[in-house]
């Protein structure tokens, strides 16, 4: 069928003629018996005929779809400022909407990039009057670090800690954190280089 | 390939002797079993040997007989016709043979059934 279709690409005016005396010919033959006026009446509209077969052996919908850019293209050359305006707003709305997107995606799609992100849970102190805060006590953390009823496998610690300046080189300023010593395997983040600091870390004298 | 009943047939009624849809390609098929035909010839075959019960429309025909050339159902050539005029001539082959011989049993299957329905014994 395909192939047929690329013949008549190429035979397009062959085509052409073959429906025109194919459809002249039945309109004839039923002239002579019924004459000229009752056959073309009864016969319908030729034309529509001829489009219809004919657009069973072309590509037909390509090829309107080639005619329809074709006609956009020479519209838009024809109204420079308008196109460039056009153009310049799509560019602006699509590079907004992927920049957000972007965040979006990281903040709130991705999950972290850690072993076993859905099993994370954050300890939260809650005030009577509603407001509610992440810090606690270290004795807290160390109290459920040592027997959390079964509910915890591991349990870590983060707490901001202030700015630092790099010596040697440029000062640099960083926003650093305090981890407990099972931060990095608990959430099985392993170093680029060196090691991570780990459980022994945390007992004093460790190193 | 599935027959579709015509739009009427549960529904408000057709035109009678339009032609149920889907069963105009094998009336083509086996009329054209008889050997090769131009257009005309297969319309006038169908009007004389059903009667006048049933009316080809040219605009349904050829479309069919289009589809069915491009699907190697048929096969058509030029040639001469007996009032000597060009005229295109269809004829089946193999793979056309084949679709009338399963669309004919598939088609006495349905009329029994439907016989069935309409006559209760």
């Amino acid at each position: 069928m395909l192939l047929e279709r690329i013949h008549a690409l190429f035979h397009r005016r062959r085509l052409e003629r073959d429906l025109d005396d194919e459809l002249a010919f039945h309109l004839a033959m039923r002239a002579e018996k019924e004459g000229a006026t009752a056959a073309r009446r009864r016969f319908g509209n030729p034309t529509r005929i001829r489009e219809t077969c004919r657009d069973l052996w072309t590509f037909a919908a390509l090829e309107t779809l080639g005619q329809d850019l074709r006609y956009a293209v020479r519209t838009l050359t024809a109204a420079p400022s308008f196109t460039a305006v056009a153009v310049l707003s799509l560019a602006l709305g699509i590079g907004a909407n992927a920049a957000l997107f972007s965040v979006m995606d990281v903040m709130l799609l991705r999950p972290l990039p850690v072993r076993h992100p859905e099993e994370l849970v954050e300890f939260v102190r809650a005030h009577p009057d509603g407001a509610k805060m992440t810090n606690l006590p270290q004795e807290v953390f160390e109290f459920f670090q040592r027997d959390s009823g079964g509910v915890l496998s591991e349990l870590l610690a983060v707490s901001p800690s202030g700015d630092v300046f790099r010596a040697g080189g440029p000062p640099l300023r960083t926003r650093t954190h305090e981890v407990s010593g099972s931060f990095f395997p608990m959430l099985g983040v392993p170093p680029l280089l060196g090691r991570t600091i780990g459980p022994d870390d945390d007992r004093d004298g460790g190193r | 390939m599935a027959y579709c009943f015509p739009k009427g047939f549960m529904g408000t009624p057709e035109k009678p002797g339009d032609l149920v849809q889907g069963t105009l390609d094998m009336l083509v098929l086996k009329t054209l079993a008889q050997g090769p035909m131009h257009g005309y010839a297969i319309a006038q075959y169908i009007q004389s040997t059903s009667r006048r019960e049933l009316r080809v429309e040219e605009g349904a025909l050829y479309p069919a007989l289009h589809r069915m050339e491009l699907r190697g159902l048929l096969a058509a050539e030029w040639g001469v016709s007996e009032n000597n005029r060009r005229a295109k001539f269809y004829r089946l082959t193999a793979a056309g043979r084949q679709r009338l011989a399963s669309d004919s049993e598939y088609w006495s299957r349905m009329t029994a059934a439907i016989a069935l329905i309409m006559d209760p014994a």
